[in-house]
């Protein structure tokens, strides 16, 4: 049988088929006899944008300069759209964009000169380049500092250089080490737009960062390293949602509202209250069982709460964190 | 205050002697030394002072090496600082101006001191080998430590006020300059001064006291000319010594007191382009081109050898040079009256010679940068994630260095062709002379020895190379026994020595070379 005849929801068959983009097999990597990664396996699929997160120490860089071809992997192995790492050394760096944890330019460079330096490097062509220049500075939203020297512009910016200058040879999948970290509230902001951006393109994005709830919005799936080993691999939202923890809503109320941790506590299903000291906020952890968000919030507008929120708690994704990283410790 | 001065000064010694590589370092230098003086034993079977012989290289080593290492450990002493923006986060932890200064700079001087007394119980042996007595050891080693306090002292004043390490390398090598040629040209110039009738009576008197004075101040005049004197019997703390010491004691209360207004000026860290300008800016025809098809070689001709703009200075100035220097000549000679020199064949023969040793000392230069700069910037990464391999972007760069020395070369072409009589005889007979490329054999695998070590020391890599390749020189017997058979007439031994010079070169310098390539992707993995 042909593949044409297939019918209607072909596609989403082939997307389930679909190789790994990133695929790491049992990979261990000492360094002076000591174990930077301890057997680690996992793969990152197409067109997702997926988390690395880890706390500081955990493998994190050194998994990235593996899959990059900077280090070898001692045993294991790591493919890159089919390409071994050690072996397609050429292949693997052609489709990748690797973004280390450090600024990585040079500073007596203006922007549009670093740029043309990388494009040049990946043997663009002259007329080629001039159009990928203005896309990538597009993008990353500095073409009005194309003639700033790199060495003068805000660490934000720095940052929006060097993810310019990964972007250069169109890679399809984007490897960046730590982007966020030293960047202030608004910077980060506007890299996570960006990356958006790029997800929307359909470029496969995996980034690593050692706080979980930075990537909670944004990514689709997630691997959480600790000491070397993989603790978890999968979607974002079983994360959230399959962790073993009972969920955690946080309700606010208008700030006339008199105290109700007793009347909430009675309710079927709430295994805990935890009032909030100086304002008449709950984080609700309930049995989701028994009860559910809906049921909840129709008691509370039966009650007649003020009500001026009800949603789920961030703290509890990083629970949800220190859990699985903490394990190892005991 | 005592306190945190004691922190920080334990803090860089500890970052510095603790440190293993510097421990063996001491001992390598030790080592060569012992080795000196077994050659100096083997040359005593045909010469008649041995300890003379040994005492004399000893010395002329410690200069050199003072001198060299000096200008990059001394220099970067503060700038280093500047660089990095730390200075304001070093006060505000409650160290003071002088305190910084004694903990950045004094304990490097420490470090170099050090350096002096770990081979003085073998300079004492020297004695033993006859032809020294105590008071020249003693005497020479006062003036070598005045000399390296002195100079630890200009270079940190030449740290305060510069904002980059490389302005303060410069100031120290202007000063070094006029430190070692001004006695020993002076004289001549006030001979000239007096017969022109610019200078007379008390004029002269003063000059030549000065001149007088600035001769006995020097370390070399010293060090080469008073001591190794059999009839030596001068004081052991000479004027030498006791005006380097003044010169070292203003320096430092200099930088102590210009600290403030210099090194604490919040400067937003500037980026220098030399003469390249910025696309946007009013001067575009010096500004970069577009990146060539090898951009490698583009990067490094446009930021490390300066591009157009550099380049067309350097040629510039090289070539005002012979003009310059054949009016001295004939201003000099007017008032020698000797009849032995020419000086339009001679000037173009020192120009010659000036070119040479320009070409030498760039290529130096851009050989410690090339790479040393991408880690100090740590944009090695970059690089080597680019599906290029490690031999095609280092070799790209070397290219990219290669052009800066275009103008000296030029001029070299020049002089041989145009001024100099029989020049293209003369070049011919050079480039067959089996010794000339043994030189430059030599000259190349110096010239990877200094990339290689920039890629492990954070400074000075240079003078560090310098010294290695004296030590092989010195350490192995068959190089210095080769080269004096190179010039042999014998054609079968000459052809021979010269056969295995070449082999050992090659050998090293392809052993280098896969050092180099090693250590790159190493660092690239850190
Ligand atoms: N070049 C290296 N040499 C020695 N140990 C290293 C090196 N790089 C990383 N390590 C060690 O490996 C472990 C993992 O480091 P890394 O991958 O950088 O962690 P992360 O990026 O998650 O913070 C750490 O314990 C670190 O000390
Ligand atoms: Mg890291």
């Amino acid at each position: 049988m042909s593949e044409t005849q297939i019918p209607e929801e072909a596609p989403v068959k082939v997307a389930a088929k679909l190789k790994p983009v990133i695929d790491v097999r049992d990979v261990v990597h000492s360094f002076k006899g000591r174990r930077a990664l301890d057997h680690v396996s996992f793969q990152v699929g197409a067109q997702s944008l997926h988390g690395f997160v880890g706390p500081n120490g955990a493998g994190k860089t050194t998994s990235l300069r593996i899959i990059c071809t900077l280090l070898r992997p001692q045993i294991g192995s790591v493919k890159v759209f089919g390409h071994d790492v050690v072996y397609d050394t050429r292949e693997v760096r052609r489709r990748i964009g690797f973004m280390p944890d450090h600024f990585s330019t040079y500073r007596q460079m203006t922007v549009f000169e670093y740029i043309d330096f990388f494009a040049a490097a990946y043997g663009l062509a002259l007329k080629q380049r001039t159009q990928t220049i203005d896309d990538v500075l597009a993008l990353t939203d500095m073409s009005a500092r194309r003639n700033d020297l790199i060495g003068g512009l805000s660490r934000g910016m720095q940052q929006r250089v060097s993810l310019a200058r990964v972007l250069v040879n169109d890679p399809q999948v984007l490897l960046l080490d730590e982007p966020a970290s030293g960047l202030d509230p608004r910077a980060r902001i506007e890299l996570m737009e960006i990356l958006k951006a790029l997800k929307g393109m359909g470029k496969t994005i995996f980034i690593s960062s050692h706080i979980l709830s930075e990537l909670a919005e944004l990514c689709d799936a997630v691997t959480i390293i600790d000491r070397g080993k993989i603790k978890y691999s999968g979607s974002m939202h079983d994360l959230l949602t399959k962790t073993g923890q009972h969920p955690t809503y946080r309700l606010t109320l208008d700030d006339t509202a008199a105290d109700v941790t007793s009347q909430l506590e009675q309710l079927p299903g709430i295994i805990q209250i935890e009032a909030l000291t100086g304002r008449p906020e709950y984080r609700v952890t309930f049995d989701d069982t028994v009860t559910t968000t809906n049921a909840l919030l129709r008691q509370f507008l039966e009650w007649d709460l003020p009500i001026l929120g009800f949603a789920a708690d961030r703290r509890h994704l990083n629970e949800a964190f220190m859990d699985l990283t903490e394990r190892g410790v005991k | 205050m005592l306190h945190g001065v004691a922190t920080l000064m334990a803090r860089s010694l500890r970052m510095e002697a603790n440190w293993l590589r510097a421990h063996l370092f001491r001992l390598v230098f030790v080592f060569f030394i012992y080795f000196m003086m077994l050659l100096a034993q083997v040359s005593s079977l045909t010469k008649g002072a041995p300890g003379l012989d040994f005492f004399t290289q000893m010395l002329w080593l410690n200069g050199m090496f003072i001198t060299l290492g000096g200008i990059s450990f001394f220099a970067t002493a503060i700038t280093e600082e500047k660089e990095e923006s730390t200075i304001g986060l070093l006060m505000m932890a409650g160290i003071s101006p002088v305190g910084l200064l004694l903990g950045k700079s004094t304990s490097r001087m420490i470090q170099a001191v050090l350096l002096l007394a770990v081979q003085f119980p073998f300079t004492l042996l020297a004695i033993t080998l006859g032809g020294v007595m105590l008071n020249q050891v003693l005497a020479a080693y006062a003036s070598l430590l005045a000399y390296i306090i002195m100079l630890a002292n200009v270079a940190l004043l030449a740290s305060v006020v510069s904002q980059r390490s490389g302005t303060a390398m410069a100031l120290t090598v202007l000063f070094l300059i006029a430190y070692s040629f001004l006695p020993a040209i002076g004289p001549a110039i006030t001979s000239v001064l007096v017969s022109e009738g610019m200078l007379s009576g008390q004029g002269t008197e003063w000059l030549a006291q000065g001149l007088t004075w600035l001769s006995e101040s020097s370390v070399w005049s010293v060090l080469f000319y008073r001591i190794p004197n059999s009839q030596f019997s001068d004081a052991i703390i000479g004027p030498q010594v006791i005006s380097n010491l003044v010169a070292a004691v203003f320096c430092f209360l200099l930088s102590w007191l210009l600290f403030t207004s210099f090194a604490l000026v919040e400067d937003a860290p500037t980026v220098s382009r030399g003469l390249l300008f910025r696309r946007s800016g009013k001067v575009r025809w010096l500004s970069a081109s577009r990146a060539w098809s090898n951009p490698f070689l583009w990067k490094e001709y446009y930021f490390l050898a300066g591009g157009d703009g550099l380049l067309f200075l350097k040629f510039v100035l090289y070539g005002a040079l012979l003009p310059i220097l054949l009016g001295f000549h004939v201003w000099l000679q007017k008032y020698n009256n000797s009849s032995y020199s020419d000086p339009y064949a001679d000037t173009p023969q020192l120009h010659l010679g000036i070119m040479i040793a320009a070409v030498i000392i760039e290529a130096s230069i851009y050989a410690s940068r090339v790479f040393h700069d991408e880690i100090r910037g740590q944009t090695m990464v970059s690089l080597l994630t680019l599906p290029r391999s490690i031999a095609e972007i280092s070799y790209s760069k070397v290219v990219g260095c290669a052009l800066g020395l275009v103008p000296a070369l030029v001029w070299i072409m020049i002089d041989i062709v145009a001024f100099l009589p029989k020049g293209i005889s003369t070049l011919g007979e050079i480039l067959v002379n089996p010794q000339f490329w043994v030189m430059s054999l030599v000259g190349l695998v110096f010239l990877h020895l200094v990339v290689l070590l920039s890629l492990f020391v954070k400074w000075g890599a240079l003078p560090l190379a310098f010294l290695c390749t004296m030590m092989s020189f010195q350490c192995c017997p068959l190089l210095a026994v080769g080269f004096m058979f190179a010039g042999e007439t014998d054609e079968l031994a000459r052809a021979i020595v010269i056969g295995i010079l070449w082999v050992m070169h090659a050998v090293s310098g392809f052993v280098f070379q896969m050092m180099i390539h090693a250590r790159l992707y190493e660092l690239g993995s850190k």
